[in-house]
């Protein structure tokens, strides 16, 4: 079953080229900005967003975290869909309540992959930010991990694939996969109820490491 | 801390006499228990008459209160010379001289005057020494004997008072430690403040002088890209012979750049630090799917000749990764256990695997990422799998060369596997 997507997105390539190239993916709708979404809202399991839009001029919507916290206070699943790798601003959207983020470079059935994972309820983060919850992890800020959920955070981190993971374990790998949707899902509360300079602190990360966020 | 007369003019321009750093606030310090004293002893200084009058041995009050003077103005000198009172033995010696002072006082005042500021000055006056004591010592034990001793003395020498006045010495008494209690909290959240800000500073021009580096990188990434139209200009063939003179010397002059580039990476930057080589190494390599994820390795500090070798492998095994995994995904991890008293370093793709058995070990993981490493007491160990072999959509893979001078196997669509996986452990110092 095809997951019904919508697209947000200044760039016209991309706007027509994701209905058209990714499978999997029945992209109902796309928009060059938020405001126009918004005012369509039209029905949809998760809404591709880009971070860097540029707007008309005329009417400049959110960018960035903004746009992020904007579609996602409308209802929407968001799966922010973007070049950007900084982690400042990768941490930003999850606290303005982004549930997955996809970098524009991976391959496209990653891209459906995610968005399929986001449709379902899971989250999905990138490896720069898998690094970042098991830094969190390890400081204590995530006290609900279980003993597991450690060690599959600790293999994926190191990009250890879900079949090394089960086998090294003794696991299936649905359930190597399993445990790690439950990581992710604890991450994202996280930081959805932290700001990102209490993770900073948590984390005894330097000074503005991950709350200097210039705008995107 | 600067000169008397800088401070006054910062003082003047609205901008605080005291610097907000740690030295500041030991001035800062220094100043409440000195002016507190001197505030006291000048208020005594004109209840004086008054109070010799009232004193039942005005010879002993005079001579009390004038060592006790002078044993404030050598504590005064001594600390303000210091710019700091975080001398031990100066405290006790203050301690003992209140003690004196206090004991002292039936000697010269009656009963009844006991609680009169000024005929029995001693509580009024010993109040800077608890003050004093909680910004000297560092433990908190020994600033509650101070207070304990200080109260003791006076209420030894005080409780003989009318009953309507016992009170009020209780209260004194206790008044010893609320004043130390205050001292030292606000002087230990002063240091701690200054402390932190002091790290902030250091943070901020750390941060600053890696922006400067970052820039430059910069600059020449973009150098080196704005020259690729000469070199392909050089590799076309056919120039034309109006530009052919005026290429060529770009070339040299791009040549002499590339040169100046590539040898800046040879330095390891951070003192040598496991961050810093990792770092180091994953630049070059720009070009891969590549993320770098150090943080739990921040502060571990290698000897340089480890650093390089570790930077050295990491490149290699990046090198192998660009030639011959076809990878989507590459993750450089580095990690510190100090419970282990390990690091770790993990080069992880997820592209084509290889059999570790059956491969043959070249020049890179031979020597660069194994023998080199051993040197230097790091172990290495890889974890590689071929493609399943029931998998009937992927084709036999040849044992995967590591060495990077070899001529890479041609290059194939990219098929996600279980890849490779190379870590590499040390000691920590």
């Amino acid at each position: 079953m095809s997951v019904r997507a919508v697209a947000i997105d200044d760039d016209t390539l991309i706007r027509d080229g994701l209905a058209r190239l990714v499978p999997g993916l029945d992209v109902v709708a796309a928009f060059a900005g938020v405001p126009d979404f918004l005012a369509a809202a039209p029905a949809a399991d998760v809404v591709l967003l880009d971070l860097a839009l540029a707007g008309t001029g005329a009417r400049p919507g959110p960018r960035g975290p903004d746009a992020v916290a904007a579609v996602a206070r409308a209802g929407f699943r968001v799966l922010v869909y973007t070049g950007e790798r900084r982690r400042a601003v990768l941490v930003a959207c999850l606290h303005a309540g982004a549930r997955g983020i996809v970098h524009k470079a991976e391959p496209l059935d990653a891209l459906a992959t995610a968005a399929a994972d986001v449709a379902a309820g899971r989250i999905v983060i990138t490896p720069a930010l898998t690094g970042l919850a098991e830094l969190a992890g390890r400081r204590g800020a995530l006290p609900s991990l279980s003993p597991r959920e450690r060690q599959v955070l600790a293999g994926r981190a190191r990009g250890e694939s879900f079949r090394g993971i089960a086998g090294r374990l003794f696991l299936t790998e649905k359930t190597a996969a399993g445990y790690m949707d439950q990581v992710k899902a604890k991450f994202a509360a996280y930081l959805r109820d932290h700001s990102p300079a209490d993770l900073e602190r948590a984390l005894g990360l330097e000074p503005l490491g991950l709350t200097d966020r210039p705008p995107a | 801390m600067g000169t008397g007369r800088a401070a006054l003019r910062r003082w003047r321009d609205g901008q605080g006499a005291l610097p907000t750093t740690p030295a500041g606030v030991e001035w800062c310090a220094v100043a409440v228990v000195v002016g507190v004293r001197a505030v006291n002893l000048a208020q005594l200084a004109v209840a004086f008459p008054q109070a010799q009058a009232h004193a039942t041995r005005p010879g002993v009050f005079a001579a009390v209160l004038g060592g006790y003077l002078a044993e404030s103005a050598v504590v005064a000198v001594l600390v303000l010379r210091a710019g700091s009172y975080r001398n031990r033995p100066l405290a006790w010696a203050d301690t003992g001289a209140a003690c004196l002072v206090l004991l002292a006082q039936p000697a010269f005042s009656s009963a009844a005057d006991r609680t009169g500021s000024w005929t029995a000055f001693g509580f009024a006056c010993t109040l800077s020494t608890a003050v004093g004591a909680a910004v000297a010592f560092g433990r908190r034990r020994e600033t509650a004997l101070v207070v304990v001793l200080l109260a003791g003395c006076y209420l030894g020498t005080s409780l003989d008072v009318p009953a309507v006045h016992r009170s009020t010495v209780l209260g004194n008494a206790v008044a010893y430690a609320g004043f130390a209690a205050l001292g030292r909290l606000l002087t230990g959240y002063l240091r701690r403040l200054a402390a932190d800000a002091e790290r902030a500073r250091a943070e901020a021009a750390r941060a600053a002088a890696e922006t400067a580096r970052l820039r430059e990188l910069e600059r020449q990434r973009v150098l080196l890209h704005d020259n690729v139209g000469v070199l392909r200009l050089l590799a076309g063939g056919t120039v034309p012979a109006a530009l052919d003179g005026p290429l060529r010397a770009q070339a040299e002059a791009l040549a002499n750049r590339v040169r100046a580039f590539l040898d800046e990476p040879d330095r390891v930057p951070d003192g040598a630090t496991l961050v810093g080589a990792v770092r180091a190494a994953a630049g070059e390599y720009a070009d891969l799917p590549l993320e770098v994820v150090t943080d739990l390795a921040d502060g571990v500090v290698l000897d340089p000749a480890t650093a390089r070798a570790v930077r050295a492998a990491v490149a290699t095994l990046l090198a192998n990764v660009r030639l011959h995994a076809g990878a989507t995904s590459v993750v450089v991890h580095a990690d510190a256990d100090p419970d282990e008293g390990e690091w770790e370093v993990t080069v992880a793709d997820d592209g084509r695997g290889f059999d570790p058995a059956a491969a043959p070990r070249g020049f890179g993981l031979g020597v660069t990422a194994g023998s080199a490493l051993a040197a230097h007491g790091v172990t290495v160990h890889v974890h590689s799998a071929p493609p399943r072999p029931t998998d009937p959509d992927r084709p036999p893979v040849p044992p995967r060369p590591t060495d990077p001078d070899r001529p890479p196997v041609p290059s194939r669509p990219a098929v996600p596997g279980d890849g490779t996986r190379v870590t590499l452990r040390g000691a920590l110092r």
